[in-house]
């Protein structure tokens, strides 16, 4: 399903090469949970972020479903996305200009879905939230927000889900209501699910942890 | 202290992250362009100042009735200007049969001060330059004298009670500019008129006091030269030439113009970009309040930052302007005058000070706003501070821009039309382009997902976006109102002076010499205009009273109608250039005049009023039916009094007309004398080229000052762009990370700011119309005219300038990993 090999990321600093991630290798099954976890600056989003094409590496490749996405070009990656991936945020990231609703419908839309409404009213009941499909994010509260941008990631039906840190900006109770709810769409549509979190209790229900620290794996259970 | 640490701590930070980008290009853009601008209008205007001094023949002349008294003459001592001193007045000229009235003028050894006297060796042929009058017991004739009195070079000629040698004869004599007085010239030594014995006291005489001198005395002078009498007429600098002053005049408003609507543009520019930072910077104040800063704190800090941006953007704003102006002048170096004047170091400060103060101005709504962010914000992103009232933050900003307006431009009246009109209009616009968005919404229900994603992004973000239209609108309108206006002054320049104007007048045909006249000119392919009859005649007499008991007893120095033999005419049809201002034009009563509208003003007349004529002895009254605005700088016959047809008949009229003659056919001249010989031919020729060269160069100027407009104009509507950027780039890379293609990002931006162009450039089109037409009507004085053209014209360059704008704006957001985009 997704497989990574000898991936590196190092940035230009003021005081010369920053090395990020250093030859990392792993390979992830279809339908598997893993959770990514490390201390801060570990690596973890950086991974993440090459993992789902939305940045290059310096060095390294990444496979999903034998496509080699280091290999394509921004709009190749975009398209992609498209049609294979699905993001949660831990910020959100909700477009603040469109509603619950069209916030959802938004990923249908770009894959080019005639029925992108059907199904995201259909996805917006199943989080509960039907009542709010024409507010704003802003006129949402954070737990809402963070399972509006769930069902949005789950809308397209990827075949893989990257989630950073998806209950950073949560107290516990919501959190643990929205890890529930991301486990459960998530056993429905059986998609991949690849998550950073620092949250322990997260990282239990997945079915493998990976542990990076300064920019290696070093633990792979 | 504190605040200056931090504001400049916060500024190297800002700087080298580069936030500052923006607001110091805009800076750099708003102050470069004004700096620009207002050194090329100093100059080109100084310049072409300069130019026509050479037709007045000096930079400054006085001219009264009596001559000046020696206290007075002492006073202009002062100011360290070259002066050359004469006097003009009408006597008969005879040689030996023969006499003639002519206009004499005596000149010193300084005359002329400004331009080139030329004196030829025969009629109509180019004379050689020279300085300084005759000499003592010579005299220089005009080419028509000469015939007149059938006199050659080296013959001798009586005035007064002195003999004089005829030494040559005028080609071009600087200051002749009168086009009423048609007696034929004459130049003597102004030591030879007491010996003529010619001018006694009481006698009709014009003196004349020319200077010339630097910029800064002449400056001195024009201010003492207020506080003069009424009596002594001042006339150079601001009040030119009388042929050219009307043009000069609509040449110095467009120019102005110019200036002010690069600060206009700069004001935007500056507006808009002081917004953005401010709006940056929410989360920066909410901290520093966290922290401890109080909100006159955060004002102060900010405040400081913003003037070190403000400085340094000055400081590179005013380096590029010079360097520009040097660019834009030596690119059109030969277009424009030949000598422009230096670089005045009044322009840059202006510039300067202009600049700093529109900063102020439009930067204050926005640091009032940081002030009072809450320290809430911290925990919550979403607390922006209240906008401080609306009207209250344009009130300040439109006043400083009202302020700063009129001190640069010292033109209210334009001042006021531009920015009323301008917020009027844009008022008025808004609310349209808010109805035309609504109706979009609804077209976008049905339409392509990309198109449906533009147009959203626009309607989502209906506040900003109808700031953006408003900003390219005024951008455009500005854009738009400079080429029209431009447009216009040029054809009406054109149609003023067209290239084949008459450049000579022919006086005194008689009626049974029209036909065979108008034959001549035709057998030789001249185009003959049309022939006004004339006859000469004095007002004796304003509703029964005489002029002494009207007017008092100074009542010659009021007006060239009581001071001399007025030449009238009649006619059933109206002049071409003349328009009617009051009363009707109604020329089938006998007893019916017409009179020109300075001449009703100055004398206080209005239709019913009665003038009365002494016409060769015989007095006639007639009631003023209509008042007419005269074209004085027409070239063409004008009258200050038309009669209707009949009236004068019997009088004893003479023909006037006028014809065109290229150089090369001056010759012909004596051939035409030879053939009329009682009619006398007046040459403008040579005034007529100078006028068109001033005019040209003015066009030249304008047409400058429009391309540097528009060069500022397409800089600001960038800027403008990258301004308001910040959100777009935000969500076209959350876009993107949800899988949205290139294509789809560039259909969506196209839509949004394809739609953004096309309506402020439909808002530019109908603002445009609406301020050039208030300045064609209040400021340059010609006839309105609506453009068609303008209305598809507008938005399509709205369209093709803001679309690759945007595109252009938006481009890293398609190279830029959405990764970071995100992260920032």
């Amino acid at each position: 399903m997704l497989k990574v090999s000898g991936l590196s990321k190092r940035v230009a600093t003021a005081h010369g090469d920053l090395t990020i991630l250093q030859d990392i290798g792993l390979t992830i099954n279809r339908g598997e949970s893993v959770a990514v976890v490390g201390a801060s600056g570990s690596g973890k989003s950086t991974l993440l972020g090459l993992m789902a094409g939305l940045d290059t590496p310096t060095t390294g490749t990444v496979s999903i479903n034998g496509t080699d996405i280091t290999r394509l070009d921004e709009d190749g990656r975009a398209g992609f996305r498209a049609r294979h991936i699905g993001f949660v945020f831990q910020a959100f990231h909700l477009l603040p200009t469109l509603t619950a609703l069209e916030n959802i419908a938004l990923p249908l839309e770009l894959k080019g879905e005639t029925s992108a409404f059907q199904q995201a009213e259909k996805l917006l009941a199943d989080i509960g939230l039907f009542e709010r499909a024409t507010h704003y994010p802003r006129q949402l509260s954070g737990g809402e927000q963070q399972r509006v941008a769930i069902a949005r990631g789950f809308a397209a039906s990827p075949d893989l889900l990257f989630a950073d840190e998806p209950t950073g900006n949560l107290d516990t109770r919501t959190g643990s209501h929205v890890i529930d709810l991301l486990f459960d769409l998530n056993s429905r549509s059986a998609t991949t699910l690849v998550l950073v979190t620092h949250d322990a209790a997260l990282a239990e229900r997945c079915n493998r942890v990976i542990e990076l620290e300064a920019g290696r794996i070093v633990k792979d259970s | 202290m504190l605040e200056l640490k931090l504001a400049l701590r916060l500024f190297s930070r800002d700087w080298r992250s580069g936030e500052l980008r923006i607001l110091t290009a805009s800076l750099l853009i708003a102050i470069g362009g004004l700096t620009a601008t207002s050194v090329v209008v100093d100059r080109v205007e100084r310049g072409m100042t300069r130019e026509t001094n050479q037709i007045l023949g000096a930079d400054r002349v006085m001219s009264s009735s009596y001559p000046l008294d020696a206290q007075l003459l002492a006073q202009t001592r002062d100011f360290d200007l070259a002066r050359s001193d004469g006097l003009r007045f009408s006597t008969m000229v005879l040689a030996g049969e023969n006499f003639q009235l002519s206009s004499v003028r005596a000149v010193d050894a300084s005359y002329p001060l400004a331009g080139q006297l030329r004196i030829a060796q025969a009629p109509y042929a180019t004379g050689h330059p020279i300085t300084g009058g005759p000499p003592p017991g010579e005299v220089w004739l005009a080419a028509r004298l000469l015939h007149l009195l059938d006199v050659a070079i080296g013959d001798r000629i009586g005035i007064g009670n002195a003999d004089f040698r005829v030494g040559g004869v005028i080609d071009m004599e600087p200051g002749d500019i009168d086009l009423i007085d048609f007696a034929p010239h004459l130049i003597m030594n102004l030591r030879d008129v007491a010996a003529t014995g010619v001018v006694q006291p009481g006698s009709r005489v014009r003196y004349r006091y020319d200077f010339a001198g630097p910029e800064t005395a002449l400056a001195a002078f024009d201010l003492w030269s207020k506080s003069l009498d009424k009596s002594i007429n001042v006339i150079g600098g601001e009040k030119g030439a009388p042929a050219v002053e009307s043009a000069l005049g609509r040449a110095r408003h467009y120019l102005n113009l110019s200036g002010l609507l690069s600060l206009l543009l700069g004001a935007v520019a500056i507006a808009i970009a002081s917004n953005r930072f401010m709006r940056r910077h929410f989360d920066h104040a909410a901290l520093l309040r966290c922290l401890g800063l109080r909100q006159n704190q955060i004002l102060a800090v900010y405040g400081l930052l913003l003037a070190v941006a403000a400085l340094i953007g000055t400081l590179a704003g005013i380096t590029l302007g010079y360097l520009a102006q040097h660019g834009i002048i030596a690119a059109l170096s030969g277009l424009l005058p030949a000598q422009l004047p230096g670089i005045g170091a009044g322009a840059a400060l202006l510039g300067c000070v202009t600049g700093l103060v529109t900063v102020a101005g439009f930067a204050l709504p926005g640091l009032l706003r940081i002030r009072a962010v809450t320290p809430l914000r911290v925990l919550r992103k979403d607390l922006a501070p209240l906008p401080m009232g609306g009207w209250l933050a344009m009130l300040v900003s439109m006043l400083t821009l009202g302020a700063v307006m009129s001190w640069y431009t010292l033109d209210p009246l334009l001042v006021t039309v531009v920015l009323a009109g301008g917020l009027g209009l844009t008022a008025i616009l808004m609310g349209c382009s808010w109805m035309l968005l609504q109706g979009a919404q609804r077209l976008a229900r049905h339409a392509i997902i990309a198109l449906r994603f533009g147009l959203g992004h626009l309607l989502r973000h209906r506040e900003a976006s109808l700031a953006q239209i408003a900003a390219f609108s005024v951008i455009l309108m500005l854009i738009s109102t400079l080429y029209l206006v431009h447009g216009e002054l040029l054809s009406d320049w054109q149609r003023q002076l067209p290239e084949h104007a008459p450049n000579h007048f022919v006086i005194n045909l008689a009626p049974s010499e029209t036909e065979p006249f108008r034959h001549f000119l035709q057998e030789r392919n001249i185009p003959a205009a049309r022939m006004y009859p004339m006859v000469r005649g004095r007002i004796t007499a304003v509703n029964g009273k005489t002029p002494a008991e009207v007017y008092g007893e100074d009542y010659e120095q009021l007006h060239n109608s009581l001071r001399r033999e007025l030449n009238l005419t009649w006619t059933a049809e109206l002049p071409e250039d003349n328009r009617l201002v009051r009363g009707a034009w109604n020329m089938r009563q006998q007893n019916r005049i017409s009179i020109e509208e300075e001449m009703a003003q100055t004398l206080k007349l209005k239709p019913g009023d009665t003038l009365t004529f002494n016409i060769g002895g015989f007095e006639t009254s007639a009631a003023i039916e209509s008042v007419r605005a005269v074209n004085w700088d027409s070239f063409k016959p004008n009258f200050y009094v038309i009669f209707p047809p009949g009236a004068l008949e019997n009088m004893g009229a003479s023909y006037i007309t006028s014809f065109y003659l290229p150089p090369e056919r001056k010759p012909l001249l004596n051939e035409l004398l030879e053939q009329f010989p009682t009619v006398s031919v007046i040459e403008f020729d040579r005034v007529l080229a100078q006028v068109r060269q001033v005019m040209e160069q003015a066009s030249h100027a304008i047409q400058l000052m429009l391309l540097f407009v528009i060069a500022a104009g397409l800089a600001v509507l960038l800027a403008t762009v990258y301004s308001t950027l910040d959100e777009k780039i935000y969500e076209t890379g959350l876009l993107r990370t949800l899988g949205a293609g290139g294509g789809f990002i560039r259909a969506c931006t196209v839509t949004e700011y394809w739609v953004l162009g096309l309506l402020a450039g439909t808002m530019a089109a109908g603002g445009g119309e609406a301020i050039a037409g208030a300045l064609y009507h209040y400021v340059f004085k010609i006839d309105a005219r609506w453009h068609a053209w303008l209305w598809f014209g507008a938005p399509l360059l709205g369209i093709l300038l803001v679309v690759p704008a945007g595109l252009w704006g938006t481009r890293r957001v398609t190279r830029v990993a959405p990764h970071r985009i995100l992260q920032q």
